[in-house]
């Protein structure tokens, strides 16, 4: 197959997962937001947790910096989706019926298959592998009150929903900007000849 | 104590380095309708004023005459008699700066300790498993997620041991697959407890051979009992599960016309294995089930359980000659109707077709069982079916 149709057959699919894991991400939130009753807390700000880089220094981004730094922040989610789990599966998933911790984990698992497809992604526009499984192993101990708990789990899923915007939109980006090349290169050579 | 005191200090002291406030005492564990006071500590170093601190308890500010400021650094609120939580994971008590920011959170759990746990309820499949439930106390889990243990001993020299599949059959059930005695009575109790204590309920004794129950019987046949239209034959063997095992078997039929939902049940089967089931509706396709209640197994004096209905088994009983044509057939009609072409298609299909000669009048009975199940209207289907069918040969 052309590497280019393979290559945007790639990013249709991590679109895809990325919207799949959005609208998971949708209920599970609810449902979490709900069971921990935080709903009438998120009016108020809760110090720290945000998906930090402004939209400026993100326009100023190369393609592959974006692509880095998207593959890094799905390490970091994934790491602190674990910590969630781990900290919340003795106490505060007990009352739980089961839906949440396993909205929890379903998520985790369809976060580690995205980052998985970044990296096969990043690999195809040559990116190095040089944060590859960086701290991977090491998940925080659990600490803090429960409360803290329940925040520190609320804001990875915020986290997590923030991300899944933006990456669609680069992913997108990704995608146009290698067909935009693809037919210019495809008209140089036309030219030349 | 002194020791205590100053762990305390120690604690607050590092966690106001990382957290802009402390609050005391952090996820306490309450009985409804008691009080609380709870205390704010900020950070002096952030420029906080106890005085600008405010409280909410689920996200909903409680109000300033609660409030009390203790010093410049420390803002209590007094809460009395407390509801219930709200949810198991505990309410939220959080203390807010004056923009509204959260600077730190405790969760209060109140309820009640568990009660005990009522009615446990024992079965043993063919006498190789066993599995119990029980029914909570009356408050059950309204407030704070209660654990539930069930524990069995041998009567009279064993040691006690733990189920540890819970969930089986129910929020509160567990099964204890394998390692059972025969012959010697179990002591079986539940033991609840959640953050407020634990309580165990009262022990029942049982033998194992008393609270048999057993697979439905299998290789149920229903079949017409020549042309009489009123009548269908019901056979089925006895379980084979406990055909090695001394005891005796009452069975149970019920059936049911296809358009119905009211089962009539025969209970004076006894202990055969087959049945001829009479004043049926002519031309009429009953469904049929099976059950069986193994009792007296080794000379236990106990009634048995009685097993789950076998799967439904379908079959119809002759037209009557003397019902004659209607103008306007009723769906009773539609259905003979259809039958007797879908019958007289068969005919000519062993006549006709080679190597189909298990299609019969048993398929399109099976059909109809099948039909039941999803929920498809019966004429778009049956109409289909009859197209496939004849397509295909």
């Amino acid at each position: 197959m052309d590497p280019e149709v393979q290559h945007s057959d790639l990013c249709s699919r991590v679109i895809q997962q990325l919207r799949q894991i959005r609208a998971d991400l949708l209920l599970l939130t609810e449902k979490y937001v709900e069971a921990h009753e935080l709903h009438d807390l998120t009016q108020f700000e809760f110090a720290g947790g945000n998906a930090s880089m402004d939209s400026d220094t993100w326009a100023e981004m190369a393609m592959e910096e974006r692509l880095l730094a998207n593959i890094t922040a799905y390490l970091d989610l994934e790491r602190r989706l674990i910590r969630v789990l781990e900290e919340q599966g003795d106490s505060l998933l007990q009352g739980d019926d089961g839906a949440l911790h396993s909205g929890l984990h379903s998520i985790l698992r369809q976060v580690s298959a995205l980052r998985s497809q970044l990296e096969h992604l990043g690999t195809t526009v040559g990116l190095q592998k040089e944060l590859e499984e960086e701290d991977k192993d090491e998940v925080d101990k659990v600490s803090g009150g429960i409360f803290e708990r329940k925040v520190r789990g609320y804001h990875v899923l915020r986290e997590l929903g923030i991300w899944a915007v933006r990456s669609i939109r680069d992913l997108r980006k990704l995608q146009r900007e290698r067909g935009n090349l693809a037919i210019g290169a495809e008209t140089s050579t036309t030219l030349s000849e | 104590m002194i020791t205590l005191v100053l762990v305390w200090i120690c604690i607050l002291i590092v966690n106001s380095l990382t957290h802009p406030a402390v609050i005391s005492p952090q996820d306490p564990t309450l009985m409804i309708g008691s009080s609380l006071t709870a205390s704010c500590l900020v950070d002096s170093d952030l420029n906080l004023k106890a005085e600008d601190l405010f409280w909410t308890l689920n996200g909903r500010r409680l109000p300033a005459e609660l409030y009390k400021i203790l010093n410049s650094t420390v803002l209590s609120v007094a809460l009395n008699s407390l509801n219930g939580s709200k949810q198991q994971s505990g309410d939220n008590l959080v203390c807010h700066s004056k923009d509204g920011r959260i600077l730190a959170g405790s969760c209060l759990y109140v309820g009640l300790p568990p009660e005990k746990p009522k009615n446990i309820t024992c079965w043993s499949r063919n006498m190789k498993d066993l599995t119990c439930k029980w029914v909570p106390g009356s408050e059950g889990e309204t407030y704070l997620h209660t654990n539930y243990t069930l524990k069995y001993k041998l009567r009279w020299y064993g040691k006690d041991n733990t189920c540890q599949e819970y969930h089986t059959m129910g929020q509160y059930s567990c099964h204890i697959p394998k390692d059972l005695a025969l012959f010697t009575p179990y002591e079986i109790w539940v033991e609840a407890s959640n953050r407020l204590g634990s309580t165990t309920s009262d022990i029942i004794t049982l033998d194992i051979l008393d609270v048999v129950t057993t697979d439905p019987p299998s290789d149920v046949h229903v079949s017409r009992v020549g042309d009489l239209e009123d009548q269908l034959s019901v056979r089925w063997s006895s379980p084979p599960a406990l055909k090695d095992f001394l005891f005796q078997a009452k069975y149970q039929i019920r059936y049911r016309v296809e358009d119905s939902m009211e089962w009539k049940v025969v209970d004076d089967v006894g202990n055969q294995t087959s049945c001829r089931l009479a004043g049926l509706k002519p031309g009429t396709v009953y469904f049929v089930q099976v059950r069986c209640n193994p009792f007296g197994i080794y000379g236990s004096k106990k009634a048995g359980i009685w097993s789950d209905w076998s799967n439904p088994t379908a079959a119809s009983t002759p037209r009557s000659e003397r019902i004659t044509g209607v103008c306007d057939p009723k769906s009773g009609e539609q259905n003979s109707t259809l039958r007797r072409e879908l019958k007289q298609f068969f005919g000519w299909v062993k006549k006709h077709a080679y190597g189909c000669s298990n299609l019969s009048i048993k398929l399109y009975d099976q059909w109809r069982v099948w039909l039941q199940k999803s929920h498809k209207t019966r004429n778009q289907v049956g109409k289909a079916y009859f197209i496939t069918l004849y397509f295909s040969v």
